[in-house]
């Protein structure tokens, strides 16, 4: 569709008619056969260039990112900003228009261009033509021609037919696919992207934080996928305009409600269930959108032998509601709210349960045609407690982190090949006491109480990208952030020339409400370089400097859903990481194929480590616990990728290593005698390939994954010895070994049109097709007939073939 | 709140959902070396034995260290001279036990010269007292396997009752069982004497508790651990619960054992790191030397489970048979010194 906001009456009927006349014929006519729109007033004839600029929406009037406008065939050339703006200077004369955006229908059309004048787009979901299945959701030659390396960019459609477990689409799964993402294993909750840990992606939902990313102890993705509309993982180059974690960056955007009519959607799993409907609440106007989700997963625990674990139960929900409201054709507001609860119990051993609560307004305008302000305000609020409901100790543990944001971002667009991105962001982070007491009827226990902080995260950022010729862009960014310690707290100090610990405390300093305790902040320059060397093969460069204020204190190789999150206090300065990266690009055969290797390094300073044993609960003292430590890690990622066709997906390898090293003279507070050793997550390769494979019959496809990847690091036990009576483990330096390697297969089919009159699919899953034993963890127990020396076992999670059967609708 | 921290332990138990153990060929480069003394005195009036060995590489017992000259020395002067037994086991002179409000250090000097020294400990005053229950049970466990076994199980429990607040507490359980070996027909009609094993219930399980998170004083049926129901209840079974008041220090390093032998080797265990007792070598103050020299004021309680305290009945194994030949009769049956911590010399006590 397209949509002229010319004043010129003659031209909307002309826009309409050519709306009507490519819907009915198709794009793929001769440029004789088609009408042409004129732009511009025709009695202004010029020599000189002119502008013509406009806005890709889709069938929702949501902003397109990154769309591909081209004239002429990349005669002249633009992508869409985040607004769904482009800019194209040339001159007056007649062209073929091209837009093209994944998974909508692309747009053709003749202009006859007299003046600088305006041009709108809607594309509409595309019905996916056979012959030509495109998977990728940038540019087709953005892996060439974008300046920014290392970014990754699906839409929700783009992983629906990969395979999963239990059925679920999994954003987090979907990017460990990716060269230079790993997890420390199945289950884990999170991602550790180049070297970083998991604490070091910041996940943003419509561009507000989240803390916990999964339901079920990681097995399950916290988003629904019917209200997810796409995401972009960053992690090489990260824009100045996001910021405050070490390593990488995961926008998530979900859908706004359709202003026209309502629809409704969901999906009957074998673990849970979903329902979205949407619709209009003033037709054009304001739109509203309801998305839920719920977990029955206890049947599946009853099955399982072990007498514990079929007697506890699992639950998770979480729910989305979107309002949407257009002000004007230029200005939109946007409302969020996004609330997710799990629950376990375990036997009658323990139970927790966490929720996660966001409620955030964006409001989208476009002032003129150059300048767009974007503004996000948003709260937060992340809960979890432990409960052990149990015994003359049974108690509760509660924590709570609630944080505000607000954002002010503009894009200002100096010209086709220039744009400016600059604004403000602040975060104050609120933290509750850390709360333990009696649980039911219990007295026993002492109520305690511990104070956690407050601190208040500014930055200011701008950015610059520019585009000099078709051989030389780059991305110039600076982002000033700073951080506030702030009251009330109580600051212990520590004797000097001693290991910090609770002997050492030398005095305790009281500071009150609001009070600066401890100010941080600094420089974070980004730069991306691009240089072409044809119109297929391109050389990026970039150096990012990222800090962060705010970290995850998990002593445990992944995060556990009781893990603490602590800001960075004057025992604990922020993290400041240094990320260098150079990459070839290549593409080939009319951008069917790209490839790419990309090498990285990283350096991190100011990393959290543990001390054995460390006690991290109610600790009023938590720096004694902690050590500071550094972290380097480095790598080589290959990619290849075919992205139209009926075959079509993707392989890639990494080759990568992550050490961590503690910074102390004293022994005490050092690790492995404060050498190198490789990270929980140092899993050195990496292999993937991605298969999809559409049919002739529409909406059936299969897909197949195939994952390889190193053994995770572990301390195993060397000996042991004997302690009044308990056999004592003798553990070797910390990640000395490795479990086995990881290999895995898994298939997915998915059958469309299953019943007449609805737009339905069928898929099926099979989690490890070939029902491989892999380690999860090397598992060590004393045989009865030796009675001091334990013997290892690999324990495998999923150690068989796992299928799965999910039924999405939509009406 | 370390209860709350113990229980994460169980988080991978929740992953077991279609899970599997296998055994694997882990080779691991141990270079053994490390000197490990263990040991401990208390209140009772009780043999005081000490051991000191050198870590063993891989699948080894650690080595025992002889001919060590090992003292015991008070905070009021005195220094007492261990016995040196066997197999790097040294033993205080009997008679002795240690006194309330006393502190106590080992000092240890190896034949090569090296010289070893613990941190005091002083002897709590209070300990209070426990009363011990049992129940009988049905269990369901599943091996590694994956065979589902069903077993009787005594499970054992005791009532609390502390003197105050703050104290820390651990609890052990002893079992005494009596086994009656094969009488065979002899011409001179000699009766073989009873076998008298004694051995620790559940030793792995590290009951403990933390006074200064806990206000109760009086703890009802405060699970010890359990043992399978066999043939050790075919006569007189005897459960002695020992309710030991320790030092904060001690608790700290069971806190950390505990961690150890409930590691599973998952995603959710704390790392796992060799842990540091109280010893230091004073001739090389750089050497890492592991185990824990401690001091407790032990009180304990004692009852007796005959069989028809058991609700089932359970087969005498020994009992003669003139059709069956020797060679059938299980070892216990025939030799009281096949089973391990066994004597045919009752304990003073029964």
């Amino acid at each position: 569709m397209i949509v002229n906001t010319s004043s010129s009456i003659e031209n909307h009927i002309a826009i309409i008619l050519t709306m009507v006349f490519i819907y009915s014929a198709g794009y793929g006519q001769s440029n004789q056969d088609r009408p042409i729109t004129i732009l511009g007033d025709s009695s202004l004839t010029t020599s000189s260039k002119v502008i013509i600029t406009g806005k890709i929406t889709d069938a929702n009037s949501l902003p397109i990112y990154n769309a591909s406008i081209s004239v002429d065939t990349h005669k002249y050339f633009d992508y869409s900003d985040k607004d769904g703006r482009f800019f194209i200077e040339l001159p007056a004369g007649t062209y073929n228009i091209m837009v093209r955006y994944v998974s909508k229908e692309p747009i053709s059309q003749r202009i006859r261009v007299f003046s600088t004048d305006v041009i709108n787009f809607m594309l509409v979901d595309q019905v996916l033509n056979l012959d030509e299945v495109v998977i990728s959701s940038r540019p087709i030659d953005s892996n060439v021609k974008s300046t920014l390396s290392g970014v990754s960019q699906f839409n929700i459609a783009e992983i629906k037919t990969l395979p999963s477990f239990m059925g679920e689409v999994d954003i987090l799964k979907t990017i460990q696919l990716l060269p230079g993402v790993t997890s420390v294993g199945e289950g884990s909750s999170g991602i550790n992207v180049r070297g970083g840990r998991v604490d070091q992606n910041l996940i943003l939902l419509n561009g507000t934080p989240i803390f916990s990313a999964t339901h079920a102890l990681g097995f399950i993705p916290a988003f629904n996928q019917d209200v997810v509309q796409g995401f972009t993982l960053y992690k090489g180059n990260v824009p100045a305009y996001l910021g405050g974690r070490a390593s990488s960056v995961l926008d998530i955007r979900t859908r706004a409600g359709n202003f026209d009519t309502w629809e409704y959607q969901g999906g009957i799993g074998l673990a849970s269930s979903r329902f979205l409907a949407e619709g209009p609440i003033v037709a054009g106007k304001t739109s509203i959108l309801f998305g839920g989700r719920i977990s029955y997963a206890d049947w599946l625990l009853k099955t399982v032998k072990n007498p514990d674990v079929n007697k506890s139960s699992l639950f998770f929900y979480d729910l989305n509601g979107t309002v949407a409201h257009r002000f004007t054709e230029n200005s939109k507001l946007q409302l969020n709210y996004y609330a997710s609860y799990d629950f376990f119990r375990f036997s009658d051993q323990f139970a927790f349960d966490w929720t996660n609560q966001t409620l955030n307004a964006e409001w989208n305008s476009l002032t003129n045609r150059k300048v767009s302000p974007t503004t996000t305000i948003a709260i937060g609020n992340f809960k979890n407690s432990l409960i052990d409901p149990e015994g003359f100790d049974a108690s509760e543990l509660i924590n709570q982190m609630k944080y505000t944001q607000i954002k002010e971002s503009v894009n200002y667009l100096i010209s086709e090949n220039h744009e400016l991105v600059g604004g403000l962001e602040m975060i104050l982070y609120d933290a509750n006491p850390e709360k333990s007491g009696p649980y039911g009827g219990n007295n026993n226990i002492k109520p305690e109480q511990v104070d956690k902080n407050r601190g208040l995260e500014a930055a200011l950022f701008i950015s610059d990208e520019f585009k000099l010729n078709e051989n030389f862009s780059f991305s110039l960014g600076a982002r000033y952030s700073a951080f506030r310690h702030l009251g009330s707290d109580t600051v212990f100090t520590y004797q000097n020339n001693q290991p910090r610990s609770v002997q050492s405390i030398q005095d305790t300093l009281i500071y009150k409400n609001n009070e600066t305790i401890g100010k941080f902040g600094g420089l974070e320059p980004r730069v991306s370089v691009r240089l072409g060397i044809n119109a297929q093969q391109s050389f990026k460069l970039s150096y990012n400097r990222m800090r962060q204020y705010i970290n995850l204190i998990s002593n445990t190789t992944a995060p556990t859903p009781v893990d603490l999150w602590q800001i960075s206090t004057g025992y604990l300065p922020p993290q400041v990481a240094d990320n260098y990266s150079i990459g070839y690009f290549l593409n080939q055969k009319n951008n069917i194929w790209e490839m790419s290797v990309e090498g990285f390094y990283k350096q991190v300073d100011n990393l959290i480590e543990y001390k054995d044993f460390a006690s991290l609960y109610l600790n009023r003292h938590l720096e004694t616990e902690l050590l500071s430590a550094e972290g380097k890690a480095y790598g080589l990622e290959f990619y290849m990728r075919k992205l139209k066709g009926r075959w079509n997906g993707w392989i890639s390898y990494t080759y990568s290593r992550t050490f961590v090293r503690t910074i102390s003279e004293f022994p005490q507070e050092q690790i492995n005698r404060g050498e190198w050793y490789p990270a929980n997550f140092d899993r050195p390769h990496n292999a993937n390939v991605v298969i999809n494979r559409t049919m002739r019959k529409k909406g059936n496809s299969w897909s197949m994954l195939v994952n390889y990847s190193s053994g995770r690091p572990i301390t195993a036990i060397e000996s042991s010895y004997l302690i009044d009576g308990v056999v004592v483990p003798l553990y070797s330096d910390r990640n000395q070994y490795r479990i086995p390697d990881y290999f895995r297969i898994d298939l997915s089919l998915t059958l469309g049109d299953v019943f007449k009159k609805i737009d339905d699919s069928l898929t099926f899953s099979i989690y490890n097709l070939l029902g491989r034993d892999n380690a999860y963890s090397v598992y060590y127990t004393r045989p009865a007939n030796n009675f001091v020396i334990p013997k290892p076992y690999q324990l495998a999670i999923l150690g068989a073939t796992f299928p799965s059967i999910v039924y999405n609708f939509k009406f | 709140m370390e209860k709350i921290k113990k229980i994460l332990l169980y988080l991978p138990l929740l992953l077991l959902i279609d899970s599997c153990l296998s055994p694997i060929d882990f080779k691991v480069n141990n270079q053994g070396g490390i000197v490990i003394v263990s040991g401990k005195i208390s209140t009772l009036d009780e043999s005081h034995v000490l051991s000191i060995g050198l870590s063993a590489s891989s699948n080894r017992v650690p080595i025992p260290i002889t001919n060590a000259l090992v003292f015991l020395i008070d905070d009021q002067g005195s220094r007492l001279r261990c016995i040196n037994l066997e197999n790097g086991k040294y033993q205080l002179p009997e008679g002795f036990k240690a006194a309330p409000s006393i502190s106590y250090l080992l000092e240890i000097s190896l034949p090569d010269g090296r010289v070893y020294q613990s941190k005091p400990e002083k002897v709590p005053d209070l300990v209070g007292t426990g009363k011990t229950s049992f129940t009988v049970t049905d269990e369901e466990t599943t091996d590694i396997d994956g065979t589902v076994r069903k077993r009787n199980m005594l499970e054992i429990y005791t009532d609390v009752s502390l003197p105050k607040k703050g104290l820390f507490i651990h609890w052990s359980v002893e079992e005494l069982f009596v086994l009656v070996p094969t009488d065979f027909p002899d011409v001179f009609n000699t009766i073989p004497p009873n076998c008298y094993v004694t051995n620790l219930v559940d030793p792995q399980r590290i009951t403990l508790y933390n006074g200064s998170e806990v206000n109760a004083t009086e703890i009802n049926k405060l699970y010890l651990g359990k043992r399978e129901i066999n043939k050790a209840f075919l006569t007189r079974y005897v459960l002695t619960v020992k309710q030991s008041s320790i030092s904060n220090l001690y608790y700290e390093y069971l806190r950390k054992v505990n961690i150890l032998v409930n590691q599973s080797g998952s995603i959710f265990d704390t790392p796992p790191a060799s842990i540091v007792g109280n010893f230091t070598c004073i001739t090389n103050p750089s050497e890492i030397v592991l185990g824990y020299f401690h001091v407790e004021n032990v009180s304990f309680d004692r009852i007796s489970i005959f069989p028809f305290d058991i609700p089932f009945y359970i087969a005498p194994n020994c009992t003669y048979d003139p059709t069956k030949p020797e060679y059938l009769y299980d070892r216990e049956c025939l030799n009281c010194s096949s089973v391990s911590n066994s004597s045919t010399i009752p304990p003073p006590w029964l």
